[in-house]
């Protein structure tokens, strides 16, 4: 884990001097729809997720590492 | 995280993390840290990469993973606000998220510190940060009313300005100041810009995720980050002496979590 850390945050430092730009899709335009299942094996959308003021979707890394 | 979560509720915002690891793996995440909120299993990276946040760098068992960030999506659908790091080891916690969001959620929970003239708050979306974590500390000023310190760019007056004293450990980003208000003030015959009444002055701090830092972090340790406030303050007819005021924050950083999914499920 430790050894594999370290590589990466080696990786992640030379790659965040070639990233300049933020990724994703752009402020205004609309959050592309998907169908998925989360980790209680309940299908979600957009819509299902949603909060009456929103939604926050979070990219995130890995739970595994 | 899970606190943050009950903030997002409150709110009436919904939460959802997306991750290219299988719905096992989050299933196994979940029972061992106890998240409630939904954890998207997106083993295909098809969501990933439909919101156009593949690592596209990434090789190995890390193939297919997404960059870290978030959208804010609006009731009707639209992208309103976004954060992504340009650096994926930077994690933005979810309560430095929620200052950026949703700030009035961070009111009332910091603490008074002296300062003439003005009434000055101190808070943090973090109290405890792991390496690699990106969190905030806020300066929040009240000024009584017809008062006002100076903003940033103003000619030949006394700024206010937060000075955080930099570490090794932690990284600083530039310090954010609000708008300022441009104020015409008759007894000198000229307009400057100013802040007035209630504003907060936010520091963006980046917990070290080099190697040596983490393999310093064998268990809990607590960080103070220390500053000084400097400010003039002024009301419509004269300005006060300038003053300076010592600022700090303590932040606990404990180690990464080095735990695994069981091998039968982990990514190959």
């Amino acid at each position: 884990m430790r050894r594999l850390l370290a590589g990466l945050l080696l990786l992640a430092t030379a790659l965040s001097l070639a990233a300049q730009n933020l990724p994703g899709v752009p402020v205004g335009k609309p959050a592309p729809p998907f169908r998925a299942r989360d980790q209680f094996a309940k299908e979600q959308t957009l819509s299902s997720l949603m909060g009456p003021n929103g939604l926050v979707l979070l990219f995130f890394r890995s739970a595994d590492w | 995280m899970q606190s943050a979560r009950e903030k997002f509720r409150q709110q009436g915002v919904g939460l959802a993390a997306i991750s290219y690891d299988s719905e096992a793996i989050l299933r196994d995440f979940t029972q061992r840290h106890r998240i409630e909120y939904p954890l998207i299993a997106d083993p295909k990276s098809d969501i990933i990469r439909s919101y156009g946040v593949l690592n596209t760098e990434a090789t190995g068992f890390t193939k297919g993973m997404a960059r870290p960030g978030y959208f804010y999506v609006t009731p009707n659908g639209t992208v309103k606000e976004k954060f992504f790091e340009t650096a994926y080891t930077d994690r933005d916690t979810a309560g430095s998220l929620i200052l950026k969001l949703f700030p009035e959620l961070v009111e009332g929970n910091g603490r008074e510190v002296e300062a003439p003239y003005i009434k000055l708050t101190l808070a943090q979306s973090d109290e405890a940060v792991i390496p690699g974590s990106r969190f905030t500390v806020a300066a929040e000023v009240a000024l009584p009313p017809d008062t006002h310190v100076y903003a940033p760019e103003v000619k030949g007056c006394k700024p206010i300005q937060l000075i955080v004293e930099a570490s090794p450990d932690l990284k600083l980003l530039p310090v954010r100041y609000p708008k300022a208000k441009v104020l015409f003030l008759p007894v000198i015959n000229e307009s400057v810009p100013v802040y007035e009444g209630n504003f907060r002055l936010l520091q963006d701090v980046v917990v070290s995720a080099d190697r040596t830092f983490i393999g310093s972090v064998t268990q809990a340790k607590t960080i103070t980050l220390k500053g000084t406030l400097f400010y003039q303050a002024c009301d419509l007819v004269k300005c006060y002496l300038p003053q300076k005021s010592g600022v700090s924050w303590d932040v606990r950083v404990i180690p990464l979590d080095g735990e695994r999914s069981p091998d039968a499920i982990r990514h190959k």
